[in-house]
């Protein structure tokens, strides 16, 4: 099965949460009076959009309500099985940012992960990464004692003078 | 029932002796009774003589006693005069040897009282020089002891209030040292929260998404990220 335009769209962990619980209740409406068409337009437009463009591409009817399932099944397990990547920033990222730092870790990592994002105030810039048991502080707060600390003496000194 | 006569014969005769033998016993027994009496009459009579006897001996012996007591008496009276006569001629004569005594023996005593007197008073006389003599010596001893102590006092004072003056002023000065590091530390912190807010928020949405690409390749160079 082809899955992978679906796939590129989930770039963080919330997305992916909100994709499971979309998914799972397309599979549930496929046993139901209500169609899966119904049920299709109640998800957001760029998911369905792409559930359609990939039952498309894998050739499934959209009468096959067991293709369908196990299509979307496979489409959860896929989603459930993404890295991921932990990264703390001092602000609530903006979807352009998201893309970028997602774009940097397709492009240096390859596929499979999801952004696990936590702002956290007191670091003021850059980002603290947490990826695989390791765990590297890059943040500008980080960055300020460190200067701060190998100038304290002339810091001081200009302070007295 | 028929007795033969021999058994009859041998009864009679029997009867017979018994009735001898009978009649003997109650004179004998006659004859004893009347020699008691006559023993007992005797006795008496013998008894009452006895008793008049020593009635006559008492009354001889009574009347003998009364002289005796009245030559006795007599003479007492004669001896009680005389030796009551000599007790009060012993008696004036020991007075008299005895107020001559006292009057020797006070004279003696009140001699020897005055010169015990006399000396006991140039004794205390000598006892209070000597008091005198030893307190002002004691005195003169006790100044100088005092003097000396008084100079170690002051000396030993004078070490510990520059020994606590020293101590005071190198916790002053350490105090001091302290505060001013303390508020060197926190302008430094002061300065470096200033710093970071100001960096915070100077940094533009740009700055801010080249910050976190420059700490991801950070990071991979570090080999945090493979």
């Amino acid at each position: 099965m082809i899955y992978s335009d679906i796939l590129r769209r989930v770039k963080t962990v919330h997305q992916a949460k909100e994709i499971s619980y979309e998914i799972d209740m397309l599979v549930a409406s496929l046993f139901k009076k209500e169609s899966f068409h119904e049920r299709l337009k109640t998800i957001r437009a760029l998911t369905s959009e792409d559930i359609i463009n990939a039952m498309l591409e894998n050739k499934i009817e959209i009468s096959n309500h067991q293709a369908i399932k196990n299509f979307l099944v496979e489409l959860r397990s896929k989603i459930h099985s993404l890295k991921p990547f932990k990264i703390y920033l001092g602000f609530q990222p903006l979807e352009t940012t998201i893309d970028k730092i997602f774009s940097w870790v397709s492009t240096n990592l390859g596929f499979g992960y999801v952004l696990d994002i936590e702002e956290d105030k007191t670091i003021i810039g850059g980002a603290m990464v947490a990826f695989e048991g390791r765990y590297k502080d890059h943040s500008l707060k980080k960055s300020i004692e460190r200067a701060f600390a190998n100038k304290k003496e002339e810091i001081v000194r200009v302070l007295n003078s | 029932m028929t007795l033969e006569p021999i058994v009859f014969f041998d009864l009679v005769i029997g009867i017979f002796i018994l009735s001898v033998a009978l009649i003997f016993l109650v004179f004998s027994y006659s004859k004893t009774v009347q020699k008691i009496h006559s023993y007992r009459r005797e006795d008496e009579h013998l008894k009452s003589q006895m008793h008049k006897k020593a009635d006559e001996i008492i009354e001889e012996a009574r009347q003998k006693a009364n002289k005796i007591l009245a030559d006795a008496h007599f003479i007492e009276d004669k001896e009680r005069l005389a030796f009551n006569e000599n007790l009060h001629a012993s008696s004036t004569n020991q007075i008299k040897d005895f107020e001559k005594v006292s009057q020797d023996f006070l004279k003696a005593y009140q001699n020897e009282l005055d010169i015990i007197k006399g000396n006991t008073i140039q004794v205390l006389k000598n006892i209070s020089k000597d008091i005198e003599k030893d307190t002002l010596f004691e005195i003169k001893d006790f100044k100088e002891i005092l003097k000396k102590d008084t100079f170690a006092s002051q000396k030993i004072v004078e070490e510990k209030i520059e020994d606590a003056y020293k101590r005071v002023e190198k916790e002053i000065e350490n105090y001091k040292k302290e505060r001013l590091q303390r508020v060197e530390e926190n302008i430094y912190k002061t300065l470096q929260e200033v710093s970071k807010l100001v960096l915070g928020k100077t940094l533009s949405l740009q700055d801010h998404e080249n910050l976190i690409i420059d700490a991801l390749n950070q990071a991979k160079k570090e080999n945090a990220i493979v």
